[in-house]
């Protein structure tokens, strides 16, 4: 009854942001939309006139798009990573971060493959793929692992929801629509808090957890293997899976500081989201920094010392043409959340956003980085060809469907926000009793043990008062 | 006042310096250059192609849409005998009838000029090449088991006459799936040749060969093919394919095992968790009822 009462007087602190819409929520709304249009424009230009309009050509068929689809993909299972280990592992920190953790999965999964559709020349023949897959494409694996995780993704943000829709259905204070009250009212499926149905949310959000780990990390795995599986310089390499589940989760975790961040500012969690998760979330960037800059490392070095003519000329391209850009991504992203995290002083919330901003933009330009300097360092010669045929250059077209994919995932994350507490209202609750009950009784073994040593002492004392 | 002259002065000419400058750049002119190949065909026409290039910094440049002419040339006449328009690849090609005739020299020398008279600031350029006829002619034999080829080559003089081809080498070739296959050279002299066809050579699904006899890049005769099909095909029906590999149709036990291990793993959990919010369901109207 008291956790009940907890959970309403807090969910009563988070009403304002599902009930009231502010003149600069609509502005932003509005600015969001603008965006989406402008890439849904893009997109029927590019479906018209072909993929002639954007940058991509024989030699670089891969272009910006599959940099987004990898960099979405990342944050996507770098969430459903991080909710997962910290609800896994009972993180005591966990709470308010979980959800925004949780809805980066989703949203990001959601957005992702929406890249690899405009990639495709062809669309008519992508029911193919479903129709006729072979199981021994690297394509066939990602169609497959994208879909599972989907459906894990989905069914485990579920799971994190239904007690929030529950009290959200039960709550007396609540001014919302009836329709809305209906919604919430089926999607809690009949929750009433007693202890079996405790139990057994419990015991499959467990399970779950454990299994979008598993998932997360055999998905992004697969998705490495389509790079190193082809014989491409650049590409073939036997720590790619390793190296882009270590990426995802880098980048994923940036995106969430930014996200706790943003939030925090507009919703004024200042209460919730503290100084210490910051530091907690930071400190996971900075291993993570330093994990991909091992892994970059080793990488390149293998390359450079094996001296094979095309890796030769790859990291030859890497380092003239693309010096600028491999320096940003490679060392001032890597370094940077080092520095800000190592030094205690630095470590304050604006300085670890700012590195989770740098740590982000320089793990896009690092997908960047894999994709297109390999494809235009091909193993057949080229010869009579222009040279804008051979160097790829991103066109207006690509670039406003990466606006409209960041614009995508801002506005369902807006979305997200006025359907559901930002904050697990649930899980906060639970994680203050639990902690208000752990500290009790540790109140009262401490007292049992003072008592148990005074009796002991008193009776040593008689024993020897007897002798 | 005398500086502010001086002034005015300098910058004129540097203004004026400055546009004689930029119209030397604007009328800069690039150099193109054309590459003309003739062939023979079985049915006595000729195939002109050609390439047209343009020079750039980065190389050559396939030049497209551009027109080209040609012209049967000898002993200072000219006659055009076609045009033609390049291509994406900057290719044209001219196809003349066996009907088309050549201006020719004393000694029986045709010769035919491709011309690009320029485009823009792309300057014209000009290509030719030069043949004699040859009257190239092949039998096929079958005796026994083995298989021959016959090539009967004689020039034509001046006067018409049959004039005995000598000391050539002939190519032999297989039409492929994607290329020409070359199965061999007949040497040709005295006008006769001939040439022991290979029996291991696959033909289509009924054992049909395409065989060619090519003459390439003679000084005096250019290119010229002979084609004639053959049932000489030694048929298979193709590569055994294996039953299950990484490039059959079939994929490996181990690749179908692990997946299903995986996803049935996966899904049965989801099933799992579908069967407890179905659960928790149903206890809700139990305690609604109650």
């Amino acid at each position: 009854m008291e956790s009940n009462k907890r959970k309403q007087e807090l969910l009563k602190e988070f009403l304002p942001q599902l009930e009231k819409t502010s003149f600069a929520w609509f502005a932003w709304v509005a600015f969001l939309l603008i965006a989406i249009f402008f890439a849904i424009y893009a997109l029927i230009l590019q479906i018209l006139r072909g993929h002639i309009i954007t940058g991509m050509r024989d030699n670089v068929v891969w272009g910006v798009y599959i940099v987004n689809f990898i960099f979405f993909m990342g944050i996507s299972y770098a969430g459903a990573l991080v909710s997962g280990s910290m609800h896994l592992f009972k993180t005591s920190w966990r709470g308010p971060i979980l959800r925004i953790a949780e809805l980066t999965t989703i949203v990001a999964l959601f957005i992702g493959p929406l890249y690899i559709l405009l990639c495709i020349g062809r669309l008519d023949r992508l029911p193919f793929l479903f129709m006729y897959p072979r199981i021994q494409s690297p394509i066939t694996w990602d169609v497959i692992a994208i879909t599972t995780d989907l459906f894990g993704c989905l069914i485990y943000l579920y799971l994190s929801f239904i007690r929030d829709f529950a009290l959200m259905r039960d709550s007396k204070d609540i001014k919302l629509p009836k329709w809305r009250m209906n919604i919430y009212k089926a999607l809690a499926l009949g929750y009433q808090d007693t202890p079996t149905q405790r139990n057994r949310i419990k015991k499959v959000t467990d399970i779950m957890s454990a299994m979008i780990i598993a998932i997360a990390i055999i998905v992004y795995s697969v998705l490495a293997w389509i790079f190193s599986v082809t014989l491409q310089p650049g590409w073939h390499s036997t720590i790619f899976g390793p190296y882009f589940v270590i990426a995802a989760i880098f980048s994923g975790a940036g995106v969430i500081l930014i996200l706790m961040r943003v939030f925090r500012s507009i919703y004024h969690l200042e209460k919730y989201i503290t100084k210490k998760h910051f530091v907690g979330v930071g400190m996971i960037l900075m291993i993570l920094s330093m994990f991909f800059a091992y892994f970059t490392f080793s990488e390149y070095l293998t390359k450079w010392y094996g001296s094979k003519k095309l890796d030769d000329n790859l990291i030859q391209i890497l380092f003239t043409r693309y010096f600028w850009h491999f320096v940003f991504s490679n060392y001032v992203g890597t370094l940077l959340p080092i520095i800000i995290m190592g030094i205690p002083r630095f470590r304050t919330i604006n300085s670890i956003t700012f590195a989770a901003v740098v740590a982000v933009v320089a793990l896009w330009v690092n997908r960047y980085l894999i994709v297109v300097p390999t494809l235009e360092t091909p193993y057949m010669p080229i010869q009579d060809i222009r040279p804008d045929w051979i160097l790829y250059s991103a066109t207006w077209i690509e670039w406003s469907l990466t606006f409209g994919g960041i614009a995508m995932f801002c506005f369902l994350f807006t979305l997200a926000a006025k359907i559901v507490p930002i904050i697990p209202v649930s899980e906060v609750a639970d994680a203050e009793l639990e902690m208000s009950e752990v500290l009790a009784h540790g109140q009262d073994s401490h007292e049992a043990t003072r008592t148990k040593s005074i009796i002991k002492h008193a009776a040593i004392k008689k024993e020897d008062h007897d002798q | 006042m005398i500086n502010k002259t001086r002034l005015f002065r300098q910058s004129l000419i540097v203004l004026l310096l400055t546009i004689v400058a930029s119209f030397q750049l604007m009328a800069q002119e690039t150099a193109s250059s054309i590459e003309l190949k003739a062939l023979k065909n079985s049915d006595d026409s000729r195939i002109f192609n050609v390439k047209l290039t343009g020079e750039s910094e980065a190389g050559a440049v396939p030049v497209f849409e551009a027109t080209v002419d040609f012209y049967t040339i000898a002993e200072g006449k000219s006659e055009l005998v076609g045009s033609a328009v390049t291509n994406k690849e900057g290719k044209a090609s001219l196809k003349l009838g066996k009907e088309t005739r050549y201006l020719k020299s004393k000694e029986g020398v045709a010769e035919v000029k491709t011309s690009f008279k320029g485009l823009g600031k792309l300057i014209g350029s000009e290509a030719s090449v030069k043949f004699k006829e040859l009257n190239l002619q092949v039998t096929l034999s079958e005796k026994d088991t083995s298989n021959t080829i016959h090539v009967k080559a004689s020039s034509i003089g001046p006067n018409g006459e049959m004039i005995p081809l000598k000391e050539t080498n002939f190519n032999l070739y297989v039409q492929g799936l994607f290329s020409k296959l070359k199965i061999g050279e007949c040497f040709v002299d005295a006008g006769e040749g001939t040439f022991e066809f290979p029996n291991n050579i696959p033909g289509d699904e009924n054992g049909n060969l395409k065989i060619f006899v090519r003459l390439e890049e003679n000084e005096d005769y250019g290119e010229i093919e002979k084609a004639e099909n053959a049932k000489w095909g030694n048929h298979r029906s193709g590569f055994a394919e294996p039953e299950r590999s990484l490039w059959s149709s079939g994929a490996p036990i181990w690749m179908i095992t692990t997946l299903i291990i995986l996803l049935a793993g996966v899904w049965s959990h989801y099933i799992y968790a579908i069967v407890q919010l179905i659960k928790i369901r149903k206890e809700d109207k139990k305690i609604e009822q109650k």
